[in-house]
């Protein structure tokens, strides 16, 4: 009797706090077109493949605006028979010693084809009403080129190629255009550099004409019609796992390991020049050959006669090119969004805070390859979590400039790498 | 009195919930929580050896009574950066006391100016469980804090009006926390790891009071029970579901041990009392609670690989002003009502989800009959914290608390 009576008087005294209600304040998120390259398209582990998109940064924006009006969300997704899209990498374990066992998934995917050109694999083509307009590997420098998406035997990009009508010459710049959103987001210009740097500084950087030009045009096709939206800094190229796993120091290490002495690592340098290398030299994940010998029996990397390639290293000087473009870059992103008042999503600083780790909601991240939780597999692009992170500052941005009140995601719902 | 058989009883009873400021636990005597839980200048019965040691001299007679007063709480969290909202599912708190004071009879002789008594009482304690799926489960998924303060006693009729007590406090505790641990990489969303620390308690303090009844309207006593600090000196740090490649940054085998000081802080109680006739007391009192004795919350782990966590606490003096009456009906009938007020010892930026503390009242009413040596009270609080809206400084988690709470209280009294 006393155990219901007080039953009922703890039901009775319930606390009651206010839910906040999701606004949009000043933005219209009717119709939110993601605009971008890799990392809008959800590319993650290597590849585009469906989980990934159904996980990309975009999506996750627009799943918090459909709590504010915001309308549905139509992504360029390989279907279930074609799972696994262009294919990526899976993790299948780490050795006692923490070695990543790595392995290329294959089945189910979503080629199509070889293109005109003998060597793009197509794609199985999304030609439909799309939200998701991010194209892997697109440069600010690419979005004006007429054919861009045109299977032609001179090569183009597969990807841009499966979002078009057959025979279509359309830049990507109208494709944006004619997108019509009445919300976008637009983070070009990574690859503008990054292929500089993933490269060892052997691919070219976007000059500052062009960037400006391509950037300031896009930009203003977006807006033309009055739409509301968001853009994004590039975020600093040599933070990457993918320049940051094999350190000249973890070089040393590996190689006392193998040969049991102290032995320096020989680079070629940007310039030409053959010399040691110092930590401030990035080593590519690609470059696994070390130590490996040649025909005349020296080991590669450890000998002047025979150092790492100079594509192989983004040497001293090259880190520095590329991280004065990466400024240079971003300040010309923020001179366009200003002329065009649309806010700037500071993905710069952002992911720097990460780099000598810091803990988010009680997970502890850093810019590591795999341990460190943001990156993916190809150490360049993000995982679910990285992804979600970078959702999250997107919508403190729209939340703040339009007075928008979008709920934040929890990012301990979304994985970090797993092992599949 | 049988010690060992009330020693079985307390292991058997369950950890309970704050239901004072920070973790402390004003619930000691269902007549007291009627009237909003004062006692201080009020010489009623065996009861007073905690609330002030001082006025049990005054007592009639010897006495004994028990009290129970099972928690009923709840806490909403709402977090702000998210919207989602989580919510307790505490264990139903426990605090219970016992009390016996006894002396000679014999008012010729001077050993009648003594009363001797022991007391054994639960005034800190805290029950939160959150669960393991919460935004904040990282910081805590449960936590159980009990203490049991046992105090032999004894007070002195200096003269017919003024008396004074003292008690000295063996304090034993418990400590159990629980929270998981989120790994950046390699487990999958739900495969999270877990952290449980353990330990136990003993340390000493006294609790003495003065009691002051100038005339038949009128008392007043002041009590002062001191800080004990509960030192966990073998815990045990146990992490569970560590996947390999972060086993490296925990404890080898996941097990060490920590030790720990928790303050329990000093108490000052300032309390009247007026009667201004036969029916009808009313009385009114104030404590001062020394948190500021709790600064920061620091686990010393005995590995010395695994980094020692200090954690900023910078609670703050408190004052809890309460007020209450009580009206007799009949002879054989007591009517009471109570009100009391408590800023939290919580500062901004500090609020955790162990202490989802904030500025509180309390509602108070209570029905007591006598049948002759008998005495059964009846005492039903209602509490309400305020909306706290905070950031935590460490945890960054960010979100507002409430915590409501429903206490029946009864005692049983015998006098003789």
């Amino acid at each position: 009797m006393v155990i219901f009576a007080s039953a009922f008087f703890v039901a009775s005294c319930k606390p009651d706090i206010e839910v906040p209600t999701p606004d949009k304040g000043t933005a219209d998120f009717t119709k939110y077109v993601a605009v971008g390259n890799s990392l809008t398209a959800g590319y993650a582990d290597g590849g585009v493949y469906r989980d990934a998109q159904l996980n990309s940064y975009p999506a996750l924006i627009a799943k918090q605006m459909k709590l504010a009006g915001g309308g549905e969300f139509i992504q360029p997704l390989y279907s279930e028979a074609q799972t696994n899209g262009t294919g990526y990498l899976k993790l299948k374990g780490l050795s006692a010693t923490g070695v990543p066992n790595l392995a290329p998934e294959i089945s189910q995917l979503g080629v199509i084809g070889l293109g005109a050109d003998r060597r793009t694999p197509l794609y199985a083509k999304f030609t439909g009403a799309n939200n998701n307009l991010g194209v892997p590997g697109i440069r600010v420098a690419d979005v004006l080129q007429a054919g861009y998406g045109l299977n032609n035997p001179l090569g183009f990009n597969p990807h841009f190629e499966r979002l078009l009508p057959d025979n279509s010459p359309k830049t990507y710049a109208q494709y944006a255009e004619e997108s019509n959103p009445t919300f976008f987001s637009c983070w070009l210009g990574n690859n503008d550099v990054l292929g500089y740097a993933t490269s060892g500084g052997t691919a070219s950087i976007t000059p500052d004409a062009l960037f400006r030009n391509n950037f300031s045009d896009i930009m203003t096709r977006l807006t033309a019609k009055g739409a509301k939206g968001v853009t994004a800094y590039i975020p600093d190229v040599t933070v990457i796992p993918y320049l940051n796993t094999v350190t000249v120091a973890a070089a040393k290490l590996q190689v006392k390991a193998l040969t049991g002495r102290d032995l320096d690592i020989f680079i070629r340098t940007g310039a030409g020049l053959v010399r040691r290398a110092t930590n401030e030299d990035l080593i590519t994940l690609q470059a696994d050959s070390l130590a490996t010998p040649n025909a005349l029996g020296l080991p590669k990397g450890l000998d002047p006669r025979y150092p790492l390639n100079n594509e192989d290293v983004l040497d001293k000087d090259e880190v520095a090119t590329a991280s004065a473009a990466v400024l240079r870059f971003n300040a010309i992103i923020k001179e366009v969004a200003d002329s065009k008042k649309v806010p700037v999503v500071d993905t710069y600083n952002y992911l720097n805070t990460f780099k000598g780790g810091r803990v988010v909601n009680g997970l502890s991240l850093n810019t590591g390859f795999i341990s460190g939780g943001l990156f993916s597999l190809d150490g360049v692009h993000l995982t679910p979590r990285g992804y979600a992170m970078t959702a999250n500052e997107f919508l403190k941005v729209i939340n703040a400039s339009y007075n928008a009140n979008l709920p934040l995601l929890d990012i301990s719902q979304y994985a970090g790498v797993t092992i599949k | 009195m049988n010690i060992k058989k009330i020693s079985l009883i307390l292991l058997c009873l369950c950890p309970f919930l704050a239901q004072g400021q920070g973790y402390q636990v004003a619930l000691q005597g269902a007549k007291q929580l009627g009237m909003g839980h004062t006692g201080a200048a009020m010489a009623s019965d065996a009861s007073t050896l905690f609330f002030n040691p001082g006025a049990t001299a005054m007592v009639k007679g010897n006495s004994a009574s028990v009290n129970f007063s099972p928690i009923f709480s709840n806490t909403e969290y709402v977090d702000n950066a998210t919207f989602s909202a989580a919510r307790t599912d505490n264990p139903v708190g426990t605090p219970f006391s016992v009390y016996a004071a006894f002396g000679s009879s014999d008012s010729s002789k001077f050993i009648s100016r003594f009363k001797f008594g022991i007391a054994v009482y639960t005034p800190f304690g805290s029950g939160v469980k959150w669960g393991e799926s919460w935004i904040g489960r990282a910081a805590l998924s449960s936590i159980s804090l009990s203490s049991i303060f046992v105090q032999p006693t004894v007070s002195f009729k200096i003269t017919d009006k003024l008396s004074f007590g003292i008690g000295f406090v063996y304090v034993r505790g418990s400590v159990n926390l629980q929270r998981s641990i989120l790994f950046p990489s390699l487990a999958s969303v739900g495969g999270e790891g877990k952290v449980e620390l353990d330990g136990k308690a003993n340390n000493f303090g006294f609790n003495a009071g003065l009691f002051f009844k100038p005339s038949e309207k009128f008392s007043i006593g002041v009590s002062y029970r001191s800080k004990v600090t509960a030192s966990v000196s073998n815990g045990s740090a146990t992490f569970s579901n560590i996947p390999a490649i972060f086993a490296s940054r925990f404890p080898a085998g996941g097990t060490t041990n920590f030790s720990a000081n928790l303050p329990l802080p000093a108490v000052l109680n300032v309390g009247v009392s007026f009667s201004p006739n036969k029916k009808l007391t009313i009385s009114a009192e104030m404590n001062h609670i020394g948190w500021s004795a709790y600064d920061s919350l620091i686990f010393d782990y005995t590995d010395a690989n695994f980094a020692d966590t200090k954690s900023a606490r910078k609670y703050q003096d408190i004052v809890v002003l309460r007020l209450g009456g009580q009206y007799m009906v009949t002879d054989a009938l007591a009517a009471r009502l109570g009100f009391y007020y408590g800023n939290t010892p919580v500062t901004n930026g500090h609020v955790t989800p162990e202490t989802p503390d904030s500025d509180r009242m309390g509602y108070t009413a209570g029905l007591g009959y006598k049948i002759g040596k008998m005495d059964i009270d009846f005492a039903v609080a209602f509490i309400n914290t305020e909306k706290r809206k905070d950031t935590n400084s460490e945890t960054q988690l960010n979100g507002t608390f409430q915590t409501k709470a429903f206490v029946p209280s009864i005692s049983l009294g015998y006098s003789f």
